[in-house]
C-alpha cells in the first residue's frame, strides 16, 4: 500500500514538473510550481522528515509562490503566452544525463550507514535531545551562521537593486483589496503561536529556529498581503537589530569562544547558549522573508519616491 | 529499498525536467521555477540517501543541510526576482537573448 502511495507521489511529481515547464501561461506554470511544492513536502512526510515537510510547506509552496505571483504581476500580463517547443537538440542531452544519475543509483552501497550513528553518540555532550537541532546549531554551527549571512545578504542585495536604505520604506504599498480583517485576526495568533511551538519545540522533536522562522514569516506576509498597518509601527532600528540578530549572535558565540578555548564555535555546555542562538536565529530569518518578499515590489509610484 | 529507489528516480528526474526547462526557456521567470525544480530535484535525492541508511531513524545531517538549502535557495530566488524586475526596468522585456550571437556573426 505504501508502495502505490510512493509510485502515485513520484509520478506526479515528475509529470507535474513536466507541465510546468511545459506550460504555455506564465501564470499556469506558477500555480503548478505551488502545487509541485505542496507534492513535494508529501514525499519529505513519506521520508520521515517532517522537519523539511514544514519548510517546504511554508517556503517552497507559500513564499515562493507569494514572490513568483508578485513578481509575474509587476513585469507581464498574467495570460502573456510563451512560445513553448520540443527541442530535441537540449532534449536528448538532458535524457542522457537522466538516464545517468538514475544508473548511478544502482551503485549506492546497501550497508551505507551514514552519519546518524556518530551524531547520536555525541548528542549527550549538547544537552539537546533531538539530532536535527543539534546538527543545525552545534555540529554544523558554520552552515547555519553562513546560511544566515546568506539571507542577510539577500536582503541588502534587494535594498541595493531598489536605490533604498530605508528598510521600513518597503512596508508600504497596502494591496488594493484586503483579504479581509476578520482573517487576519483568526489566522494571526494562530500562527504566532504555531511559530513559537515549533521554535519550543526544537530542542527535543521535529521543530526549531528553520521552521519557527519560516511560519513566522508567512504570518508577516498575510499581514502585508491584508493590508494591516502593524508591521509598518515596528521602529527602523529594531527592524535593522532583528535582521542582524541570527547572524550577530553566531558571531558574539564564535568570539567570546576564543576567551577560553583555541577553537571557534565550542560553547560552554550549557543549555542556554544553544536557546539564546536559536531564538534570535528564528526572528532573524522571520524579518528577512518578510523582507526578501516586502522588498522585492518595486511598483511604478513608489519608485518614484526614492 | 524499494522506496528509496522510487525516490531516487524521481529526483534525478526532476533535476533532468528543471534543466531542460531551464536551457529552453528565454524568459527569466520561467528560468527561476526551472532553477527551483532542479533544487527540489537535488534536495528528494540527497534525503533519499539519508532515509536509505542501514540504521532505523534518517541520518539528520543531509536533513539539516536540506533544511538550510531550502532556506538559501528562497533568499537567491528572490534575489533573482529582483534582479528580473530590473531587468525589465532597464529593456522593458524580461528576457535572456539568445540570438544576439546569431545576428552577429
Amino acid at each position: 500500500m505504501d508502495l502505490v502511495f510512493d509510485l502515485i507521489i513520484g509520478l506526479s511529481l515528475a509529470g507535474v514538473s513536466w507541465r510546468i515547464v511545459r506550460a504555455r501561461e506564465h501564470f499556469q506554470a506558477i500555480v503548478l510550481f505551488i502545487t509541485f511544492g505542496l507534492l513535494l513536502s508529501l514525499a519529505w512526510t513519506r521520508l520521515k522528515s517532517p522537519d523539511i515537510a514544514i519548510a517546504e510547506a511554508a517556503v517552497g509552496a507559500g513564499l515562493a509562490g507569494v514572490l513568483l505571483m508578485d513578481t509575474l504581476g509587476a513585469l507581464s500580463s498574467p495570460r502573456e503566452r510563451a512560445k513553448v517547443v520540443i527541442s530535441l537538440k537540449l532534449l536528448i542531452p538532458c535524457l542522457f544525463l537522466a538516464g545517468l544519475m538514475a544508473y548511478s543509483i544502482l551503485y549506492i552501497p546497501e550497508d551505507f550507514q551514514g552519519l546518524g550513528i556518530v551524531v547520536r553518540e555525541a548528542l549527550p555532550q549538547t544537552h539537546l535531545e533531538y539530532p536535527i537541532t543539534a546538527v543545525l546549531l552545534d555540529f554544523r554551527g558554520y552552515d547555519t551562521w553562513l546560511e544566515l549571512g546568506v539571507l542577510l545578504v539577500a536582503v541588502l542585495g534587494v535594498l541595493c537593486i531598489r536605490r533604498t536604505d530605508n528598510i521600513k520604506g518597503t512596508m508600504l504599498p497596502a494591496p488594493a483589496e484586503p483579504v479581509g480583517s476578520w482573517i487576519v485576526k483568526l489566522l494571526l495568533p494562530l500562527m504566532v503561536l504555531i511559530g513559537g511551538y515549533l521554535l519550543w519545540l526544537g530542542a527535543f522533536a521535529p521543530g526549531g529556529a528553520f521552521q519557527g522562522g519560516v511560519v513566522l514569516a508567512s504570518a508577516g506576509v498575510m499581514l502585508w498581503q491584508s493590508g494591516h498597518p502593524s508591521l509598518g509601527l515596528m521602529p527602523r532600528l529594531w527592524w535593522k537589530i532583528l535582521l542582524c540578530s541570527g547572524f550577530l549572535s553566531f558571531l558574539i558565540l564564535a568570539f567570546s569562544s576564543l576567551f577560553y578555548t583555541d577553537q571557534l564555535l565550542t560553547h560552554p555546555a550549557t543549555k542556554t547558549w544553544i536557546l539564546g542562538v536559536e531564538y534570535a536565529a528564528t526572528l532573524s530569518i522571520a524579518l528577512c522573508l518578510i523582507s526578501l518578499v516586502l522588498g522585492s515590489p518595486a511598483r511604478n509610484h513608489e519608485n518614484k519616491g526614492v | 529499498m524499494t522506496t528509496v529507489i522510487i525516490y531516487a528516480l524521481t529526483a534525478t528526474t526532476l533535476f533532468s525536467v528543471g534543466l531542460y526547462g531551464f536551457a529552453i526557456h528565454p524568459d527569466l521567470i520561467r528560468k527561476i521555477v526551472s532553477l527551483n525544480i532542479m533544487a527540489g530535484g537535488a534536495f528528494l535525492f540527497l534525503i533519499s540517501l539519508a532515509y536509505h541508511t542501514g540504521s532505523p531513524e534518517v541520518d539528520p545531517v543531509p536533513q539539516a543541510m536540506v533544511l538550510t538549502g531550502i532556506v538559501v535557495t528562497i533568499s537567491a530566488t528572490a534575489f533573482a526576482l529582483c534582479l528580473a524586475r530590473r531587468i525589465k526596468e532597464k529593456t522593458g522585456q524580461c528576457l535572456l537573448e539568445h540570438r544576439r550571437k546569431d545576428t552577429e556573426t
